[in-house]
């Protein structure tokens, strides 16, 4: 197996979990990676107790961004705010099940770095 | 491939970089690597001689401008020119940038209100481009690309450079497709409306020879790090008459011929262009880069590059699913060979290059617009110079076959 294409890896980027338009977000926020080309649109939508019910993603990239983006969606679903504002690079490489290599940080960090710009400007 | 009169593994011993035979650099079209001869000028200049240029009476000051002068002269006979036309700058992206604010200062806006530039182009050339238009609130129009997504659409030339046009730029060479571009068409077009012609050479310069009359040009500039010189070094040419109208856009030492208090009068060309210190040691070790592409010759030296680009488009086509983005007579090609393909995305691709050794770009290469224009949003680039071998394209091949295996 390859040292950093992992399975889990691979099986969310052939796959992704989440993928599509939520028409009735609450938040629809958008990242990209300038240099990559990268672009991810996150969608969230929040239940009452302020927890997130639903959670989707559009977008192109990489298989480390899209992966990113797979996963972390998979991981936040029914999480509350607060929590969320607290994951960092050590829950991406947990997820990824691999330390992402600084050459690609702002590949494996996109999706968290959306989903963090998207608690910070709503509403 | 043995039909090349170059002695290529004589001429990688001139390149420390490529001392590891397991390292296979093509991403020179990024920024080409640099032979001891280059690093020797620097070393010379900063060890025995560093003295400022045209100021200093002393022996070490006279010695430091008769080489930052020779270099001058050595690039005016490179491109055709003559060496009073020759500005240093900082690279081919100052050289644009300086460029467009020398024309916003001096061309008459009232009466022509058109830009028009290609679809192709590279931020360097696009951006001040974009920047001046939009302080001179001009339109800026793109010659398209043909059904073929790699030459431009010469059909439309007539159509889109008119009376109104006050500029017309294009790239001699494409950085993404390696396409040459028949600048002298559009030169000829830009002339019969009386617009300017600019060409960024950047891409180009190095790899198949210049001459700025052939093409018909009235500005040209590139980079030094793309053809052997080292980095911060750029050249700005343009014809003499046209240097006279255009006013200084860098104010300081060394461009004025006298100063008050109050107001100052301008040097003569080419001092009035070049305020302030520039990269001395570059220029000079420039003038070196030149003097070894002289030896090579470009004309076998692109023939060489040729022969490469065509095997390896020919290599890439054969695995799946991969869409090479190059212009494909591989004469007209300067030497980069792009690539998308379905199964996997660039970044990823490179990645896997990466481990093996093989220096590619993933990306748009500054050339967003024109991804967008193809509809893709990144292309690998494998962009190869004269130091390349077959094993260079080899190395690659395999590679991208490696990664098919892990992402199809």
């Amino acid at each position: 197996m390859d040292s950093l294409y992992q399975e889990n890896i691979l099986a969310h980027y052939k796959h992704p979990q989440n993928k599509g338009v939520l028409s009735d977000a609450d938040i629809i926020q958008r990242g990209h990676n300038v240099s990559c080309g990268d672009e991810l649109t996150l969608y969230l939508k929040w239940g009452n107790d302020e927890r997130l019910v639903a959670v989707s993603f559009e977008g192109v990239g990489c298989a480390i961004s899209v992966s990113g983006a797979s996963m972390l969606s998979e991981k936040i679903k029914g999480m509350r705010k607060g929590e969320m504002e607290t994951l960092n690079r050590s829950d991406m490489d947990e997820l990824y099940g691999v330390e992402v290599g600084p050459q690609r940080e702002k590949c494996a960090m996109l999706a968290l770095n959306t989903l963090h710009e998207a608690l910070h400007t709503r509403l | 491939m043995n039909t090349s009169a170059l002695d290529v593994q004589k001429l990688r011993k001139d390149f420390p970089q490529l001392a590891d035979a397991n390292y296979h650099y093509l991403d020179s079209a990024a920024t080409s690597l640099t032979p001891s001869v280059v690093l020797d000028a620097l070393n010379e200049y900063y060890t025995s001689y560093r003295a400022n240029v045209h100021r200093g009476i002393f022996a070490e000051a006279h010695r430091a401008t008769e080489a930052y002068e020779e270099t001058r002269k050595k690039i005016a006979v490179f491109i055709g020119a003559d060496a009073r036309e020759i500005i240093f700058t900082g690279g081919a992206t100052e050289s644009s940038n300086m460029l467009a604010r020398m024309l916003d200062e001096s061309l008459d806006w009232n009466t022509r209100k058109i830009i028009v530039t290609s679809v192709m182009e590279h931020h360097a050339g696009l951006v001040p481009l974009q920047q001046l238009a939009k302080r001179q609130h001009c339109l800026l129009t793109h010659i398209p690309l043909a059904t073929d997504g790699v030459h431009l659409d010469y059909t439309k030339l007539n159509e889109l450079i008119t009376r109104d046009t006050a500029i017309v730029s294009v790239m001699l060479a494409s950085n993404v497709t390696g396409v040459i571009n028949d600048i002298s068409r559009i030169s000829a077009r830009a002339h019969e409306v009386g617009a300017l012609m600019i060409v960024d050479a950047t891409a180009a310069m190095g790899h198949i020879p210049v001459d700025v009359h052939t093409l018909g040009a009235d500005v040209v500039y590139f980079s030094a790090h793309k053809m052997l010189g080292p980095t911060g070094v750029g050249v700005l040419w343009a014809k003499h008459e046209l240097l006279e109208q255009l006013a200084p856009s860098s104010f300081g030492g060394h461009m004025i011929a006298h100063s008050t208090k109050h107001e100052s009068e301008w040097a003569p060309i080419p001092e009035r262009f070049e305020a302030g210190t520039k990269n001395i040691g570059g220029v000079i070790a420039f003038g070196s880069a030149i003097d070894y592409l002289h030896t090579i010759g470009i004309t076998a030296l692109h023939g060489y590059v040729s022969e490469l680009v065509a095997y390896a488009i020919s290599e890439l086509e054969k695995i799946p699913d991969v869409r090479v983005v190059a212009e494909r007579d591989p004469k007209k090609n300067v030497g980069d060979v792009s690539f998308s393909a379905s199964w996997g995305h660039p970044h990823d691709i490179a990645e896997i290059l990466g481990r093996d050794r093989i220096a590619v770009r993933p990306g748009h290469h500054c050339a967003l617009p024109y991804h967008t224009e193809l509809g893709i949003d990144a292309t690998v680039r494998a962009s190869v110079y004269f130091y390349n071998t077959k094993e260079d394209i080899d190395a690659l091949v395999g590679a991208v076959k490696k990664a098919y295996e892990i992402f199809k």
